[in-house]
């Protein structure tokens, strides 16, 4: 099943494994998959967590998993991802995996399974959220496991943050997202405090590594709807190297600088692809023909990422376009 | 080598008739009632599939006779139904079941131990169910053994070839490592990494005459292919 061709491969979302206290009813999930066959199950673990699974056949054959969280729901944010400057930062996982699938994605060498697992007790991550809230302000990613967009019909999770964040006047959020959809907007609660993060990639990449995602043109077109209703942020992270990256991520920017009005931009954030060593190490025994993960990185401070001389390159390149555009622009980097 | 075992001598027989494999060293096929999973079948580091086929006679309370995917053992354990199949799923309850799906799950992936069940009797029409879908495991199977040899075979290239430059370059261990990655590397993405090393010759970069000078290529060398020599 790994690299399985469609033939053998079961399709997507043929079962959903359910945890034996949870009410099947008004699962958005189980409505959407009317013909799923559920099967229940004692803890979410029990199969998330299987030894051996194959990442890749679970990504041709997905299924989906519905728990509770249990134990520590919000985490403090690693120091290899972006803060954007603020004090308090965390991150949450009310979806564990993304219907996308990016060759380069951290997941892959993280998680033992594939299988997109919701966590429906969002409540309590709420009530975590307002015991930090006491103490100091928070910045919350909410979505980085994950593409809580791209879930929206199945959980309706999106709605549900901006809606918190709207009513809690100390709390930011990232949204980050692939995804293009337009149709949302309406539907959600306006929040200054709640920043829809864009992950741009030149098409030569998106059609070569992300898997099932938008072309650049819907993404761009989205973020340029979703800048009328919240403030969006622009993230060129990861930055992959291909042949002739300099030209296609200069190609890529006058693409999206016609549709994206970027002054209206709130933030940027520009970074090479860069991963910790144990999660390259699975990644390159899970796919040992992707030229991504077989890459031959430098190891530095516990992270494999391209030689300084090219990843500095290829950042300051992308930097560079950006402030030509908009002088005062923040740029955030690795 | 995809094992299958069945404790019923009836779907043993009924299995065997269909698919005529006996032992064709792809295909293991033990049945009879004396199978346990302590058998050091299980120790055979060939095994690539497990399958395991029992039956259930008559039905609980009306349910339907056939041939069914198990997909939870005993609230615990699940094995991962990748493989398409058209057959009906169901649970089982047995302590039996539990154990032999252990026993393989020590040495194989969840996709790749499969659970048949057969409810009422062994039916020629079940039969054929069952040999469709051992049918479609070794189809499967086969075509990752191909994927398999061919990387084996691609990986040996590799290694030689590294092996000939980190000779003429004095390379110590992990320089060879290094080497290794950057050939790797080259054959996935497409470079000619024979033509970067011709290109170092015809630019008197080699020979080399110590470790020393062989470290400098191999910088040189590794800063052309990962395309930081912008």
């Amino acid at each position: 099943m790994e690299n399985c061709k469609e033939g053998y491969a079961e399709a997507p979302f043929k079962h959903i494994y359910i945890e034996d206290d949870i009410d099947v009813g008004n699962l958005k999930a189980v409505e959407r998959f009317r013909d799923a066959g559920i099967i229940r199950i004692k803890h979410y673990k029990d199969l998330f967590n299987r030894q051996r699974q194959s990442f890749v056949g679970q990504k041709a054959s997905p299924n989906l998993i519905i728990a509770r969280k249990h134990g520590k729901l919000i985490y403090e944010g690693s120091p290899v991802c972006q803060d954007f400057g603020n004090k308090h930062f965390y991150y949450t996982s009310c979806v564990m995996n993304c219907l996308y699938d990016c060759e380069y994605c951290y997941l892959r060498g993280m998680y033992p399974s594939a299988n997109p697992t919701i966590f429906v007790n969002l409540e309590d991550i709420f009530d975590e959220l307002d015991g930090l809230l006491k103490k100091h302000p928070v910045y919350l990613c909410v979505s980085y496991d994950t593409d809580l967009m791209a879930f929206e019909d199945l959980t309706g999770y999106v709605e549900k943050w901006c809606d918190f964040t709207a009513s809690r006047e100390d709390l930011t959020i990232e949204i980050r997202t692939k995804c293009a959809r337009k149709d949302l907007w309406d539907r959600l609660t306006s929040c200054e405090r709640v920043i829809f993060a864009y992950t741009i990639s030149p098409q030569e990449i998106i059609t070569k590594y992300e898997k099932g995602t938008p072309s650049l043109l819907m993404r761009a077109e989205a973020a340029s709807v979703a800048m009328e209703h919240f403030p969006v942020r622009l993230c060129f992270d990861p930055m992959i190297f291909i042949k002739d990256w300099k030209d296609i991520y200069g190609k890529m920017f006058d693409e999206i600088t016609e549709i994206i009005d970027i002054d209206r931009i709130k933030d940027f954030s520009v970074g090479s692809f860069r991963i910790s060593s144990g999660f390259l190490k699975n990644m390159r025994r899970m796919m040992p023909d992707s030229e991504i993960a077989q890459y031959p990185f430098e190891l530095m401070d516990g992270f494999y990422q391209y030689p300084k001389e090219l990843a500095d390159g290829m950042e300051n390149y992308m930097s560079g376009l950006i402030r030509e555009k908009k002088v005062d622009s923040e740029i955030f980097r690795p | 080598m995809i094992l299958i075992i069945t404790k019923d001598t009836e779907i043993g027989r009924s299995v065997k008739e269909h698919t005529e494999t006996g032992n064709t060293g792809k295909v293991m096929l033990l049945f009879g009632e004396d199978i346990s999973s302590e058998e050091r079948f299980f120790e055979d580091g060939e095994m690539s599939s497990f399958i395991y086929l029992y039956h259930e006679t008559g039905g609980e309370g009306g349910s339907e006779s056939g041939v069914f995917r198990i997909n939870r053992i005993l609230d615990r354990y699940y094995p991962d139904l990748l493989l398409k199949s058209d057959l009906p799923e169901t649970s089982s309850g047995d302590e039996n079941v539990a154990e032999f799906y252990l026993k393989a799950a020590a040495k194989l992936p969840p996709h790749r131990i499969h659970i048949l069940k057969v409810r009422g009797p062994v039916t020629d029409s079940a039969g054929k169910s069952i040999t469709a879908y051992i049918g479609n495991v070794i189809a499967e199977g086969s075509e990752k053994e191909k994927r398999d040899i061919e990387r084996s075979e691609r990986d040996k290239k590799i290694r030689e070839r590294a092996e000939k430059l980190a000779e003429e370059i004095h390379a110590s261990e992990s320089m060879k490592r290094q080497i290794e990655e950057l050939v790797r590397y080259s054959r996935i993405s497409g470079i000619d990494f024979d033509d970067m090393i011709s290109e170092l010759g015809r630019e008197g970069l080699l020979p080399v005459a110590d470790k020393k000078e062989g470290k400098k290529v191999l910088g040189e060398l590794q800063r052309r292919i990962c395309g930081s020599a912008v």
